[in-house]
């Protein structure tokens, strides 16, 4: 066999195991909702934010929670105060597709409101962090939500 | 990292060049191999900026590349070997593409047909997979074809396939086109200058056109597309026509400009395509690189239109259908590029004789009206919700003008109207028509120095933004 032969049956060995290798890595977080705020607060501020109910997450994002296994929510009633932190935790093999379009739709429609005469909030509302993955919906609007959105993949792995 | 990001503008790209230029790697033929080097590494680094861990994904596909263009070349001789070995890489290298980018979509669609739940991890899309992965079949093909010669070096070849300036969202580069660069390419003072400005002409077509119209398509977009007004749903769709245009044509310069700056000359991606005359004339103005990857790798191969008419309308469909499956695992991908292959085949055999009777300024206005029926199925999230944008456009939604569609019309209408001349061409013919002096010369620099500037101060207040064609 020459060289080259060797070199791709290396090759094809190595695809497989790195396919495996992501293919593998776990896609359901064994860690709570509350174990993974926890985290997430060290690097965000939820102190000046108000924890909500399940009806204000419905009102506000206009989103069914049945297919979520826990959730919560900090936010603001003052309306100028656009910072907030949503992490849902889905049910094993529930789908988060149509949770993730309506929070994507509801921060377009907040961008626009806030467009042109609050700078502040609007550059917050331009840099939110949304990211579904291991079961969780992650969402954070304010200072240092990019930090967050860090510690947050760090702690369900 | 995109090109219209700070770290690309102001950190990345000047150290690429004070090293791709330093006077020890030198400046004659044989100081390619080290400029090569330079391009290889910071195109590796460029690439794991965002994903790293997707860099090992390319290198294994890069060495296995490298290895069996030579295994090809070397069992030339034997032509049955040489094919069975060609027909090993295209398998391998579309496994690739099709594990990474369309396993998720064909799971759901099983499980969906099977009534089943699949469970499987949904991986992120290896940025530019589609991009790079063609440009490797290329190279597999013309290896085995004989029409290039097998890249022996390692660090040219991989210069090749991750090169940053083209790397993410295309021009798609055949090998053929670049081969000779790699050993024989120039810079000089007016060829750089000229990468400047393509790379200034780009920026400013993603940063100062696509983003603000792509606003004004976001916040339509984000309302309820059934019950839209005529206007908003129309002003919807133009502003995604204009948007999806210089934001990619914007980047296809950019990496042209990026490629003159280091001595490549690429292939042009783009050729003014909203002023086409048919949808032949559209397709061979838009996404060059794409439309001719396709015509000389599965069209010419199926056999073309040398097979009679029943084998030229199949093979329009398949490779229409591929070429909207190429843009995305959706559905409505699919859609899009089944609606071109009909609208051609139509064009070819029953429309042809009644477009030539069409007076040119209605064969304009039919083709633009129909592309942007294609940016409806194309931009949307799902078959359904652009059945409901067209039915909207078609007045099926709410009423002819809202309250809204006014106000967003008054705020746009200039914009639009600019960037639509400047889309057809208006503005590069006005510039051609002015007689080349030094004076021209000095304004044109002094008018790119200012496109520049704008498109920082822009950048510096906006978010994230990265081009729309990286996703696929």
């Amino acid at each position: 066999m020459n060289r080259q032969r060797i070199f791709e049956i290396l090759s094809i060995v190595a695809l497989v195991a790195f396919i495996a290798i992501m293919s593998f890595e776990p896609t359901y977080s064994t860690k709570t909702t509350d174990e993974v705020a926890e985290a997430v607060a060290e690097s965000f501020d939820i102190t000046s934010l108000k924890k909500m109910d399940k009806n204000k997450i419905i009102d506000e994002f206009s989103i069914s929670l049945d297919e979520a296994d826990s959730f919560l929510y900090y936010a603001d009633d003052a309306v100028m105060n656009v910072s907030e932190l949503l992490i849902i935790k889905l049910k094993q093999g529930a789908s988060s597709e149509d949770i993730v379009s309506k929070i994507e739709s509801r921060v377009s429609e907040k961008q626009v409101l806030f467009d042109g005469y609050a700078p502040e909030q609007s550059a917050l509302l331009k840099d939110y962090v949304l990211y579904e993955g291991y079961g969780f919906i992650f969402y954070a609007v304010g200072d240092n939500a990019a930090g967050a959105l860090s510690a947050f993949k760090s702690s369900v792995r | 990292m995109v090109f219209s990001s700070a770290v690309f503008l102001f950190v990345f790209f000047p150290i690429v060049l004070i090293l791709y230029f330093l006077p020890v790697i030198g400046d004659t033929q044989k100081d390619l191999r080290k400029k090569n080097i330079v391009l290889f590494l910071s195109s590796l680094v460029f690439y794991a900026w965002g994903e790293p861990v997707y860099i090992v994904l390319m290198l294994i596909s890069i060495f296995f590349n490298y290895n069996l263009g030579i295994d090809i070349e070397n069992n030339s001789s034997k032509p049955k070997k040489a094919k069975a070995l060609m027909l090993f890489g295209v398998v391998f290298n579309l496994f690739m593409l099709g594990f990474f980018k369309y396993s998720g979509f064909v799971t759901e669609n099983l499980a969906s047909v099977l009534g089943k739940e699949i469970n499987y991890n949904p991986l992120p899309l290896p940025v530019g997979i589609s991009f790079y992965t063609f440009q490797i079949l290329s190279y597999v093909i013309d290896v085995y074809k004989g029409e290039v010669k097998a890249q022996h070096s390692f660090v040219a070849f991989g210069a090749y396939i991750s090169m940053f300036p083209q790397l993410i969202a295309g021009p798609i580069v055949q090998y053929k086109d670049i081969d000779r660069q790699l050993y024989d390419r120039t810079v000089t003072v007016e060829k750089f200058y000229d990468g400047i400005i393509y790379f200034i002409k780009g920026l400013g077509k993603k940063v100062l056109f696509a983003n603000t119209i792509g606003a004004l398509y976001t916040e339509i977009a984000a309302g309820d597309l059934s019950s839209l007004s005529v206007v908003s749903s129309w002003l919807a769709v133009i502003a995604y026509t204009l948007q999806i245009y210089f934001d990619f044509s914007g980047y296809s310069d950019m990496a042209v400009g990026l490629g003159k700056m280091m001595g490549f000359e690429f292939v042009q991606n783009f050729n003014f395509p909203y002023k086409a005359t048919s949808i032949k004339d559209f397709w061979s103005r838009w996404h060059i690189s794409l439309s001719t990857w396709f015509r000389d790798y599965v069209y010419i191969p199926l056999g073309g239109n040398r097979k009679g008419t029943a084998r030229t309308i199949i093979n329009t469909l398949i490779v229409w259908s591929l070429t909207g499956l190429w843009h995305g695992a959706a559905w409505n991908f699919i859609a899009w590029g089944a609606f071109y292959g009909v609208l051609l085949i139509l064009e070819k055999f029953v429309l042809k004789d009644v477009l030539k009777k069409i007076p040119k300024a209605l064969r304009y206005v039919g083709t633009i009206i129909v592309v942007m029926v294609g940016w409806v199925l194309f931009s949307a999230e799902s078959l359904s919700d652009a059945i409901t944008l067209v039915g909207s456009m078609i007045g099926l939604g709410g009423s002819f003008i809202d309250a809204e569609g006014k106000y967003l019309l008054s705020q746009n209408a200039f914009l639009i109207v600019v960037m639509s001349l400047s889309a057809v061409g208006v503005f590069q013919k006005l510039s051609e028509s002015v007689k080349s002096t030094k004076w021209k010369r000095t304004i044109k620099s002094v008018a790119y120095l200012g496109i520049f500037a704008l498109c920082i101060a822009y950048l510096i207040s906006e978010s994230y933004n990265p081009f729309l064609y990286f996703r696929f």
